[in-house]
């Protein structure tokens, strides 16, 4: 029994939306591509999301999560990327110039991959209910949002009954409706924030339309149940979410899904020495989204978590495009660092460098700290103001994505990008 | 009538609406980024649509479950209507994505498949 | 003898102002009245037992309410596998399991009854796993002897099992100057404890060498090379495998109700599944050792419990700290028996703090409070890399306490074929191995001339642990079964395979928690979000039920609520 061996240039891990996008971008300019796919088909999270509203910025129109992939996996059928899918990777070590990379699946058995860039589209994970600290005991009927949402949409079956909605976070909001179309009562949504951290127009679609409560300022700390989840004591936080006593309250279901943030994930890489940044949990990588370790690039919610899965098939097709580039040998001369204020919760990409070319142009994908209203983002250099945008409102669940333009000779290279966002006075 | 805020669903930016109506009769509507918010502002007053997003038994044990939409908006009371008409019913064969599943689940709405699914006969449990 | 109980009566009248009556019953002393709080009811039972000597039965109520929680009567489950045994075990936890894996040596039937669906769901499974040196007790006591003696038993019993043990060695960390003139009466009590390897003082400087991500807040450490760590379900899980693999039956939800008697001898238990006669009793109730002990009518001792709240780090945080390092606390008070808790590198490569110490009036009250974290915070500062960031699950666990605060394993007193193991806190974990030899020794005795079983196998059978498989075996492996290279727990690496092989094992698990136990798939940082699913087909598939009827730990804990509104396929 031999094992396979397998070589190409570019190997990309993870076939939903970036990954796509990734292995098309890479394939289109001349490169042999591997993609690995550890679920027996590709689309990745875009199947079990079979809510509408994917795709109006890519393809104008307002797709379902499966449509959304079906376009993209059409694409990737007309490419020569060579997909394996059902399989999953178990180690990648790092060599001289190239990387090994063990995988295994139930066709192949086991197989040995060379390649000599890696784009991480690995997707993120959700935070769990011990994450968050929830306390008391541990019975069956917590479930994160999107455990429920594969278990009702892929599976058929009803997380519980009587469920209570701990974050307002976009999928939270989707299982609201899910849970209610299929005969579930939903008690209501609790967010610790005092805003919802879900886009408001699933506010309307998912909680109004059913008359389903939103309460913010008040979370779940408590689960009862020894056995399947009976209660859960809620209870109000102040301004600095500190809990108000006084303020509990019981409140009889028997599930419990969590909402309460994603986490990009890359676990498979974490020996590598990838440096992370705090704020997206993802690597920190420049424009072309290059991590620190040369040659392994990352994008869509690995990289950091994104809100329209148009912006996921964007940034792996910088990505991929990226690679090619380092696989030519175009290496970046200077990296100027984005340094972030108080006002903003993240940044990507979190450096530029700077080619040989005169002029650049980069998206840069922003999410305010919290939401104002009549504000304006700037970004400086050395003093000099290099954009300015004025937004009606800024919101954290909303990224903001903006193009920077700029040319080189004006820009000090000693100097980082400062950006910020200000309210404007009236 | 007095000023109704309102939030256009039609895409992520989710702009906040201000709808009044005008001494003519007419519907002003503010906070609009384009015009579909208009359009929005329009039907939601009088009749709210939602789009249907759902999945049905497909018959087999791999794949348990098809995605679904609506191939239009229906009005908000009508989903219920949908989802109730979906049950029990049983794919039972392959489909396209944008295949008619059920025709005329509600007035001219079809019930459309939102993938492509392959049924096999083996895997079908009675 | 009087004149102590009037004593004892006397002193009780004196520190409470309610009354309280005490009563002597053999060598035992029963406490009876109303105390206002949980810290006098604990003050009423350590004066009789401490101070007066006494095996102590406290039956004070606290406001007028007893210990909460009684067990939950069960309905008939299932049959039993035979109705007539030698030796009847109450009791599925390491305790139980060591017993019965001892008594497997020899010809004799031996069946353990369990109330739970699986074996360790209870204390055995909510502890830190470590294997102790055997310094803490005091020397003379049965935890002090049993704890050096099962240390020691671990490293053969541990390849017998194939279950992965690592001794890291532990550090007890000085953190007063006032402890350092200590050091020679540290040392000569490791001496008169037995405890092996070579104990000795390490100056900070050493310590800093050994673990340089501990905080630099104390004076040196006392090192303890023979301290051990190991999955303690993982273990017990094992050890009960064994026992059936040489003839031992169980019976998993099977609850005592009651206990026949004739005059001084054991006939018969009654169980929500049947009668089962008996030759030798053995009560490994763990928590419940005092009740089965009363339905024996031979309740000549109570437990009072100590609830301890444990937290799990990452992964990667696994060569951060190499060697268990603990804060002791040195002068005890009543109110403190335990160790202090500390950092334990797991043999898994996660990180355990704690646990904590918190005297409850239940054998059951599992939940978690934020406020225990004030203490696991504390514990964690002795290593400046970790955070409360780091945090990816917590629990808590109880050990069931005798208020001598030692081990009680012993033939009772008046019974004359029943034998009691109780109290078997920290380090019951450490003493199992050596409990379950002095059981032994006290079976063969009650039954007198017994043979050892030739068919007896040294070695647990066990399938391919794939993750430690090199390249060429796992590539075999993965043609002869395919189901091998299907990764269902991503965080864990655990394949189909793996998943399918326990639930063919000797004791397939019937809960998604047994999975978890026996496989680690869901014990990851994503807590079973990506593999719960897949694991649900798996088992529903191989062991022939429903989704719908799986449970999470038994009792009414399904995972899901039935189908959705239009049905899934699986009817």
């Amino acid at each position: 029994m031999t094992s396979a061996m397998m070589q190409s240039q570019i190997l990309v891990i993870g076939a939903g939306p970036a990954g796509i996008a990734a292995a098309i971008a890479a394939d289109s300019k001349g490169q042999s591509v591997i993609l690995i796919e550890r679920a027996e088909s590709a689309g990745g999270i875009l199947n079990q999301c079979i809510h509408d509203g994917f795709g109006s910025i890519r393809f104008g129109e307002q797709l379902c999560g499966p449509e959304y992939a079906y376009k993209e996996i059409k694409r990737l059928e007309g490419s020569s990327v060579i997909a394996y899918f059902h399989t999953t990777i178990t180690e990648i070590r790092r060599e001289e110039d190239f990387f090994l990379i063990d995988a295994v699946s139930p066709k192949k058995g086991t197989m040995t991959l060379k390649v000599e860039a890696i784009i991480l589209a690995t997707g993120c994970r959700e935070r769990s209910a011990r994450q968050i600290f929830l306390q008391g005991d541990r019975p069956s009927g917590v479930f994160t949002a999107g455990l429920a949402q594969y278990v009702i949409n892929c599976m058929g079956y009803l997380p519980g009954k009587r469920c209570v909605i701990l974050g307002s976070g976009d999928i939270g909001l989707i299982m609201a409706r899910r849970l209610t179309l299929e005969g579930s009562s939903v008690l209501g949504v609790y967010e610790i924030q005092n805003e919802p951290s879900g886009l408001s127009r699933n506010i309307v679609q998912c909680l109004n339309d059913f008359g389903i409560p939103l309460h913010l300022s008040r979370t779940v700390i408590e689960l009862h149940g020894k056995h399947r989840l009976e209660s859960v004591t809620i209870m109000d936080v102040d301004e600095n979410r500190q809990f108000i006593k006084g303020s509990e309250q019981i409140i009889t279901c028997d599930t419990l899904i969590v909402s309460v943030g994603l986490i990009p994930e890359h676990d498979m890489v974490r020996e590598l020495g990838i440096k992370y940044d705090p704020h997206t949990s993802g690597p920190i990588v420049d424009q072309t989204y290059m991590s620190n370790v040369p040659g392994i690039f990352c994008c869509g919610n690995a990289l950091h978590v994104n809100d329209l899965v148009d912006y996921v098939t964007e940034s792996g097709e910088i990505a991929g495009d990226a690679a090619v580039d380092y696989l030519n040998g175009i290496i970046p001369r200077k990296k100027i660092e984005l340094i972030i204020d108080q006002s903003i919760g993240s940044i990507i990409p979190q450096t530029i460098s700077l080619s040989a070319t005169k002029t650049f142009t980069l998206p840069l994908f922003i999410r305010s700290k919290r939401t104002m209203r009549k504000s304006i983002l700037r970004i400086t250099n050395g003093g000099n103001e290099l954009f300015t945008k004025r937004f009606n409102v800024v919101k954290p669940p909303e990224m903001i994505r903006i193009d920077l333009s700029c040319e080189i000779s004006k820009v000090q290279t000693d100097f980082p990008f400062l950006i910020s966002i200000k309210e404007e006075r009236s | 009538m007095r000023p109704i805020e309102m939030i256009c669903i039609n895409c992520p930016l989710g702009c906040q609406l201000t709808v009044s109506r005008k001494a003519d009769g007419a519907l002003e509507v503010s906070g609009n980024n384009c015009v579909r918010g208009i359009e929005y502002a329009h039907t939601e007053l009088e009749n709210p649509l939602r789009r249907v997003t759902t999945t049905v038994n497909s018959g087999s044990m791999k794949v348990p479950r098809v995605s679904v939409k609506s191939s239009e908006s229906v009005p908000v009371e009508e989903i219920f209507l949908i989802m109730e008409r979906i049950e029990g019913f049983r794919l039972n064969r392959s489909c396209k994505c944008g295949d008619i599943l059920i025709d005329h689940i509600s007035g001219d709405i079809d019930l459309i498949a939102t993938q492509d699914f392959t049924f096999s006969e083996g895997e079908v449990k009675i | 003898m009087n004149n102590r109980v009037d004593r004892l009566q006397n002193t009780l009248n004196r520190k409470f102002t309610t009354k309280i009556e005490c009563s002597q019953i053999n060598d035992s002393i029963r406490l009876e009245g109303d105390l206002d709080t949980l810290s006098d009811w604990l003050s009423a039972g350590y004066l009789a037992a401490k101070d007066f000597g006494y095996k102590v039965i406290n039956d004070i109520t606290i406001s007028g309410v007893g210990p909460t929680s009684e067990p939950r009567l069960k309905e008939k489950t299932q049959r039993l596998k035979k109705n007539t045994y030698d030796v009847l075990i109450i009791g599925g936890g390491v305790i139980g399991a060591s017993v019965a894996r001892e008594l497997s040596r020899y010809k004799i039937s031996v069946c353990n009854l369990e109330k739970e669906s699986d074996v360790a769901c209870h204390t055995s499974s909510r502890n830190d796993g470590m294997i102790h040196p055997g310094f803490a007790a005091s020397p003379g006591t049965l935890k002090a002897e049993l704890n050096v003696k099962g240390n020691r038993a671990y490293s053969q019993i541990c390849e017998e099992l194939q279950v992965p043990l690592s001794r890291p060695g532990s550090l007890m960390l000085l953190k007063s100057r006032l402890y350092l003139p200590l050091i020679p009466i540290m040392l000569d009590r490791a001496k008169k404890n037995g405890v092996d390897g070579e104990v000795r003082f390490l100056s900070k400087r050493e310590v800093r060498r050994l673990e340089p991500n501990l905080s630099d807040d104390h004076f040196g450490a006392m090192n303890f090379p023979s301290a051990g760590q190991l999955s303690p379900y993982g273990l017990t899980i094992a050890l009960a495998e064994h026992a059936v693999q040489n003839g031992v039956d169980i019976n998993f939800n099977t609850e005592v109700l009651e206990i026949q008697r004739e005059q001084d001898r054991i006939e018969a238990v009654r169980t929500n599944n049947g009668m089962i006669h008996c030759k030798v009793l053995i009560n490994a109730a763990g928590c419940w050792s005092d009740r089965i002990a009363e339905l024996a009518g031979d309740r000549y001792f109570s437990l009072h419990f100590r609830k301890g709240v444990d937290c799990i780090l990452d992964k990667a945080l696994s060569e951060e700290q190499t060697m268990i390092a603990a804060n002791p606390i040195l002068f005890k008070t009543h109110a403190s028996h335990s160790k202090g808790g500390g950092i334990v590198p797991c043999v898994e490569g996660n990180i355990l703090i704690g646990p904590t110490a918190q005297e409850i009036f239940s054998r059951d009250d599992y939940a978690t409070h934020l406020e225990d974290f004030d203490a696991l915070f504390k514990i964690m500062s002795l290593n400046k890399r970790f955070s409360k960031k780091d945090i990816i699950t917590y629990f808590a666990g109880i050990r069931s306490c005798s208020w001598n605060e030692d081990f009680i394993i012993e033939k009772s007193p008046v019974l004359e074929n029943m034998i009691h193991i109780a109290g078997i806190q920290s380090p019951g974990l450490a003493s199992a191995p050596a409990i379950g030899e002095k059981v032994k020794g006290i079976v063969l005795k009650i039954l007198g001339d017994v043979n050892l079983d030739p068919t007896y196998s040294q070695f647990r059978k066990v399938t391919p642990n794939v993750s430690l498989l090199n390249h060429v075996d796992k590539t075999e492996l993965l043609f002869k079964r395919p189901d091998y290279g299907n990764i269902v727990c991503r965080c864990e690496n655990i394949s189909e395979g793996e998943i399918r092989d326990v639930l063919r094992s000797k004791i397939p698990p019937m809960t998604l928690d047994g999975i978890k136990k026996r496989t680690r798939s869901g014990s990851g940082r994503c807590h079973g979000a990506f593999c719960a699913p897949k694991i649900l087909s798996i088992m529903s598939d191989e062991l022939g039920i429903p989704i719908e009827d799986i449970e999470k730990n038994g009792h009414g804990s399904q995972i899901v609520m039935g189908k959705t509104k239009q049905g899934g396929t699986h009817d």
